[in-house]
């Protein structure tokens, strides 16, 4: 199933918001607070893939903040990515610019594939979607997460991002 | 407790405490030293401990920018009430949270450290990385202030002071309990002791409470008491016995000056105890000695004793004859040697030994000449009784030969009765004439010198036998058992002795037997023995000296005739030749003569003898 999106188109600047540098490096540090089952890699020195759907957000950021880093000894690499159906692949997903309606669409069509679901939100009553939001309250970003979404798709949560992270479900 | 503790109690106690309170004292000291030394090492441990569990959780806020949960994170510090501070600083040095959250600026470390642990200010500082996949992401600072050693340290003083009174506490009460049963036993025999000493009463006796050594040490003193009692109940027996004695009992040193005088030496000597003890003994009572002075000393070191007599000076001027013993005292090796003296008055002993010296001196004397004079009285005797029976034989032949010629020449004119006292007259003087024979042989044999010479016994006896025949068949049977001795003898004293005693043999027998003598000899020593055995009538025993005493026949003359001299006659004789004779015999068995003179020696056979008188 192909799924359409619309995309947000950002206003372009030279110059990326210290917003999305942050939100950058917040999200392949989540990379080392989560662990994928074995078989979400093909081999053992297999990268853990960070893939940004629809319009990218954070420029040259993503790939500068992931430069050196490692997670669970393994190297990150960035994909870009427009179609989900190209997404099945990465281990994070960050969904750029969609709304709840589509989101929920994207994630359901992963299945309970092993990726991490990740985008922006307003408030916590959208964060649903995603296994992980970002919201932003009073210039600060904070964290969503849905623990129960990442245990449907085998993904374990460090204990200390949950945390550090606000938690969302019934 | 006793209101008033003896030493010995005092001590066991104050050993009992000292030890207890030193043991104590040191395992506190170990024990504190222990903790002072042991409490950096465990504080960094736990520090360091802490600070990973902190860096570890806060890996995460500092990764997310959550100053709020690392706040949170830090707060839970407030269980370590020690640690005064802490500050988590981000990846470029800026501090990200701080405990508390109102931190006092002075806290702040003013410089951000690498990884270590440093002691400062009163406080350990502790710097730990805060690290993500093997990346620095922040840094933690820990801030712990020693308030908590000193707290513990004083914890445990005032503890270790606690256990200490407490165990103090316990020692005196344990102690008071213990020492009682060493104590005991001992204040047992010191009490003893005093009383001992106080009253000389050996009878006491320690109860025994231990069985230990204590106990050992209560028998022993009891058994030393037991033989000190002994000793003592010995001792007042001999000092009775010495003051009982009448022999003069001193002791003197080396220098004879008295240290004990007895009641004998009071007595003998008049001199008492307390004049005489400290004085010299021979200056007291000016001794003569027999031999010097310095030579006793010699003897008494040599033979340990000396013994002597003295001629001593009584206090009233008296002299005295002493017998006296010395001993030389083996006195303890560090005292020096004493004298032990006993003096005997001797003196009475001395005048009768005299007197009798004098007297015996006198007997002797008095016995020679009385000797003497019975000699000769003697002498006399023999001479007169010699001369009388000679002299008396003429009358006698007189009579018996005018009896004689009056029965032949006028028997036919007498009738019976005159003829029947003509007979009696006749044998009366045959009997008389027999027993002057006797006597001028007695009297012959008792006196004059004669020379004893080898004699041949079986020669002389053949002759008589020969000679006398009542001596042989059918009368009499004389057997010699030949061969026969030869010894040292006179002929005619010889032939009396051998005759007589035959004439006994043969007369002495009784109705209707033959008598039968057997003759022999035996030698012993130097002498012959000549047996005469007889089967006559036999002789008692009581009668056995008297028969060779002079008219010392036993049985009546009429039934065996004899005039009683013969056996002395034989005696006399024997005496004369250096022999001796006597007789055995049974009532019923007959007798045995035997009669003992000198065997022949050729080498003096010649030799004169002489032979006393009597």
């Amino acid at each position: 199933m192909v799924i359409c999106i619309s995309f947000v188109i950002a206003p372009a600047s030279a110059q990326v918001s210290k917003e999305y540098q942050l939100k950058a490096v917040f999200l392949w540090r989540l990379a080392q607070f989560t662990e994928w089952p074995s078989d979400a890699f093909e081999r053992a020195d297999s990268p853990i893939v960070i893939c940004v759907l629809g319009e990218n957000p954070f420029d040259g950021a993503l790939n500068a903040a992931v430069e050196g880093e490692t997670a669970h000894g393994r190297k990150m690499t960035i994909q870009q990515h427009r179609v989900i159906e190209q997404a099945r692949s990465c281990h994070i997903l960050y969904i750029a610019g969609a709304g709840p309606r589509q989101a929920r669409a994207l994630t359901a069509s992963l299945g309970n594939r092993s990726v991490l679901t990740v985008r922006d939100v307003d408030g916590p009553a959208s964060a649903y979607d995603t296994m992980v939001s970002f919201i932003t309250e009073q210039n600060r970003i904070k964290l969503l997460i849905n623990p129960k979404a990442a245990m449907a798709a085998r993904l374990v949560l460090d204990p200390r991002l949950l945390r550090s992270a606000e938690i969302i479900g019934e | 407790m006793a209101p008033r503790q003896t030493s010995i109690q005092k001590r066991v106690r104050a050993v009992i405490l000292l030890a207890s309170v030193v043991v104590l004292f040191v395992t506190a000291a170990a024990f504190v030293t222990y903790e002072a030394i042991t409490f950096r090492t465990r504080l960094v441990r736990n520090l360091s401990t802490l600070a990973s569990v902190i860096a570890d959780n806060s890996a995460a806020p500092l990764a997310f920018k959550n100053k709020a949960v690392a706040e949170e994170i830090l707060s839970a510090l407030k269980a370590e009430p020690d640690i005064e501070a802490a500050v988590l600083f981000d990846d470029n040095g800026g501090v990200f949270a701080t405990y508390p959250k109102a931190l006092p600026p002075a806290l702040l470390p003013r410089t951000l450290e690498g990884a270590g642990h440093h002691f400062r200010d009163g406080a350990l500082i502790l710097f730990q990385p805060v690290l993500q996949e093997n990346k620095v992401v922040g840094s933690l600072y820990l801030r712990n202030s020693f308030q908590g050693l000193y707290a513990q340290l004083w914890r445990y003083a005032v503890i270790v002071l606690f256990v200490l009174l407490g165990a103090f506490g316990a020692a005196l009460l344990l102690s008071s309990v213990l020492q009682s049963r060493i104590s005991e036993p001992i204040l047992a025999l010191t009490q003893a002791a005093r009383r001992i000493t106080a009253n000389r009463d050996y009878s006491i006796r320690v109860p025994k409470l231990t069985e230990d050594e204590l106990g050992v040490l209560t028998d022993a003193f009891n058994r030393m008491l037991l033989e000190t009692q002994e000793n003592q109940a010995r001792l007042g027996e001999q000092a009775r016995l010495l003051d009982l004695s009448t022999d003069a009992i001193i002791v003197c040193d080396w220098q004879g000056t008295v240290l004990f005088w007895n009641n004998g030496a009071e007595e003998l000597y008049g001199w008492s105890r307390s004049e005489a003890i400290g004085k010299r003994k021979h200056e007291l009572l000016q001794t003569i000695f027999s031999e010097p002075l310095e030579e006793i000393a010699k003897i008494l070191e040599r033979a340990g004793r000396w013994a002597g007599e003295l001629i001593q000076t009584r206090r009233d001027g008296a002299h005295m004859h002493v017998s006296t013993r010395w001993v030389r005292d083996p006195a303890p090796s560090n005292t020096p040697a004493r004298i032990l003296i006993t003096d005997n008055d001797i003196t009475l002993q001395k005048q009768a030994e005299d007197l009798m010296r004098s007297e015996a001196k006198r007997l002797d004397a008095l016995v020679e000449q009385r000797t003497a004079t019975l000699q000769e009285t003697i002498g006399e005797l023999e001479a007169f009784s010699y001369s009388i029976s000679h002299d008396m034989r003429a009358p006698l032949r007189a009579m018996q030969g005018y009896a004689k010629a009056l029965l032949s020449d006028y028997g036919s004119k007498l009738d019976a009765e005159a003829k029947h006292y003509l007979d009696r007259i006749f044998r009366a003087a045959n009997r008389l004439d027999l027993l002057i024979q006797d006597v001028l042989a007695y009297s012959r044999v008792a006196k004059g010198e004669i020379e004893l010479h080898p004699i041949d016994l079986e020669r002389l006896i053949d002759d008589i036998v020969s000679a006398n025949p009542e001596f042989h068949a059918p009368q009499a049977r004389v057997v010699v058992e030949k061969p026969l001795h030869r010894m040292l003898g006179h002929d005619a004293y010889l032939t009396q002795c051998v005759t007589n005693l035959l004439s006994n043999a043969v007369k002495f027998v009784p109705d209707g037997v033959v008598p039968e003598i057997h003759i022999r000899t035996e030698a012993i020593d130097g002498q012959v023995r000549v047996w005469f055995e007889d089967n006559g009538i036999g002789i008692d025993p009581l009668h056995y000296e008297r028969i060779f005493q002079i008219f010392g026949q036993v049985y009546p003359e009429k039934k065996y005739g004899g005039t009683g001299i013969g056996l002395a006659i034989v005696r006399k004789a024997a005496q004369r030749m250096n022999g001796e004779v006597g007789v055995e015999s049974n009532v019923d068995g007959g007798s045995r003569f035997w009669l003992i003179l000198k065997e022949v020696n050729y080498d003096n056979h010649e030799s004169r003898v002489t032979p006393g008188r009597g």
